[in-house]
């Protein structure tokens, strides 16, 4: 595992992160620029400080895992992965046509992307999949999943969400991006959960809750869930904003796909960042 | 429990003892599934996940990833229309080693109607790059097929009537060959060519011909993707007339599969198949008349169009 980094550590990657984000989809011309940015507080935290790279020798099955389920996100991973000096591609090749960066996450491309997701739901229950096979092998690894708060209208979550309770899985960390939009508008007005956060207990999971943008508690609340002793799998609702940072596309229904930033806009966000930093 | 044991319940145990890497999933249908006996024997490897499909071909695919051979269960039709798209995204193109076992197919299983019985399985699954597809003919074909998918890396379709099959009905050694050339005879007028589950009214009605002296090639096909098409047109270049006899719909089945073959090389090409409709509930043998696919039936068929009668 990299070095666990401070909170002060984090909100700088994360600042590094947005821009990364913003700066590609802009190269791109295109890409689902809102539901990256409401989860790049929770990739840096994840991937910074709880997340293990490793897998021990000769068993390629092992290691911890990630699954962007809500796979229209994978500009976001693709930025954190080169972050972290694990991309096998430069970021400029997103979008090209072609290329390996596509706007899903596509496994059998990249090295760093655990499932192909894109189809909403799918990658849940792959998560659930890998974590049951972790418990078969009495492996101490993890299995983190990354859902989005639209992705819930699908059935296929809820399957996985009770098949994982019932299972016994505790060695599954899901993190909801509760941006409250989808690709149509606000969620609760389109297919709302009316508490999700006591619907997941109710199947059995442990949750918590917390602000998706703030590192400090994102960090706290990974480690509890992680370090738990539930027999349960684990639920972690982040309250976020969709096309947080940029001001004015946050938690609005055109931030799902929008054109890219102008140099001027680009500017803005940089120095509104910047100062959000001090 | 229901009615007799059927060699799948005995293969499936028998591989649990032998792969100690098979991991068996039900989706809520294991007492027709027929997993009891795998159940019984590997309980920690054995996992009922409810009526929810798309779910447990995820969860396939997860445990795929870890090192597993999942088997899923589910009859066909839940499989290869509900979970279509998690069969395809998350276990086949990923290449993940996830076999799918789809029960109730075809007429065989037609006494629920069609909301059960599936009639457009083969056509779904076949649409999958990499996906291996097969249907055995006989208890043997069941045993071997089920062998072979799992001992060879990657996703598999195994497509089983839900009581299973007839006695042994080809040589054993002949079983897994994919196509296997049952009889192929000099002077013969007609390449019969069986798929899957319709080897016995096939070879039936091979036997209605034999007394009428109507020489026939006959062909099984139990490995229908990747196809060996080689012995049919083997076959075919002496006879110049190609039958196949199928359990699915006439779309996206094992009759466009030789069809695209036969037709590249001009070879004339004619196709018994279920009827272009949502099947009415009905018994085996009722049903096989009702779509003209008895024995009686096929060898009509075969019989005036190998003497050149044209047939509607």
């Amino acid at each position: 595992m990299i070095a666990k980094l401070p909170t002060a550590s984090l909100r700088k990657v994360s600042r590094d992160l947005r821009l990364s984000i913003i700066e590609t989809h802009r190269l791109a011309r295109g890409g689902h620029l809102g539901s990256s940015l409401s989860i790049v507080e929770s990739l840096v935290v994840l991937f910074q400080n709880h997340f293990s790279w490793q897998e021990p020798e000769g068993q390629q099955w092992s290691g911890d895992r990630f699954v962007l389920s809500k796979g229209h996100a994978a500009l976001a991973l693709y930025c954190m992965l080169a972050l972290q000096g694990r991309l096998n591609r430069e970021l400029k090749a997103f979008g090209e046509n072609g290329s390996c960066l596509e706007p899903h996450p596509n496994e059998t491309l990249v090295p760093g992307v655990h499932a192909s997701t894109g189809s909403l739901g799918q990658g849940f229950s792959i998560g659930v999949g890998m974590a049951l096979g972790s418990q078969l092998r009495g492996a101490k690894d993890r299995v983190f999943v990354m859902l989005g708060d639209g992705e819930l209208n699908e059935g296929q979550t809820w399957e996985a969400a009770r098949s994982a309770a019932t299972l016994h899985l505790r060695n599954l960390i899901v993190i909801l991006d509760d941006n409250r939009m989808q690709q149509d508008g606000p969620t609760p007005d389109i297919m709302p959960v009316a508490d999700a956060l006591t619907s997941w207990q109710a199947m059995g999971w442990q949750c918590l809750e917390a602000d998706g943008h703030d590192c400090s508690v994102l960090d706290a609340g990974l480690h509890e869930l992680i370090h738990s002793t539930a027999a349960a799998p684990r639920m972690l609702l982040a309250h976020t904003t969709k096309a947080k940072g940029i001001e004015f596309l946050e938690g609005r229904t055109e931030s799902h796909f929008p054109p890219p930033l102008s140099i001027e806009d680009m500017a803005l966000v940089r120095y509104s960042l910047d100062l959000s930093l001090r | 429990m229901n009615s007799a044991r059927t060699e799948y319940e005995v293969c499936l145990r028998d591989l649990g003892e032998s792969h100690p890497s098979v991991v068996v999933l039900d989706a809520g249908l294991a007492t027709s599934m027929r997993t009891n006996l795998f159940a019984e024997a590997f309980p920690e490897r054995y996992f009922n996940l409810g009526i929810a499909e798309q779910n447990a071909a995820g969860v396939a695919s997860g445990l795929a990833r870890r090192g597993y051979i999942p088997l899923v269960h589910s009859f066909s039709n839940f499989l290869a229309r509900r979970a279509h798209d998690q069969i395809a995204l998350s276990a086949t193109w990923p290449r993940c080693n996830v076999k799918f076992i789809g029960g109730s197919c075809g007429l065989f299983d037609g006494r629920n109607g069609p909301s059960h019985c599936a009639t457009d399985d083969l056509a779904a699954m076949s649409a999958l790059p990499g996906m291996t597809v097969v249907e055995p003919g006989d208890r043997n074909q069941t045993q071997q097929l089920l062998r072979k998918i799992v001992e060879e890396p990657g996703p598999a379709y195994l497509r089983l009537r839900r009581h299973g099959c007839p006695e042994n009905l080809v040589p054993e050694t002949a079983a897994v060959g994919g196509t296997v050339c049952i009889q192929r005879s000099r002077g013969a007028s007609c390449t019969l060519v069986a798929c899957g589950s319709m080897l016995q009214e096939v070879l039936k009605a091979a036997q209605i011909l034999e007394k009428e002296h109507l020489e026939l090639d006959l062909i099984h096909v139990s490995i229908l993707r990747p196809l060996d098409v080689a012995p049919i047109l083997a076959s075919a270049a002496d006879t110049g007339l190609v039958i196949t006899i199928e359990n699915h719909w006439p779309t996206g089945g094992f009759g466009d599969a030789i069809g695209r073959e036969t037709g590249q090389l001009g070879i004339k090409h004619l196709r018994l198949n279920l009827p272009d409709q949502f099947l009415p509930a009905g018994d085996p043998e009722w049903l096989l008349n009702y779509c003209g696919l008895n024995a009686e039936s096929i060898a009509r068929f075969t019989a005036s169009c190998a003497c050149g009668v044209v047939h509607v």
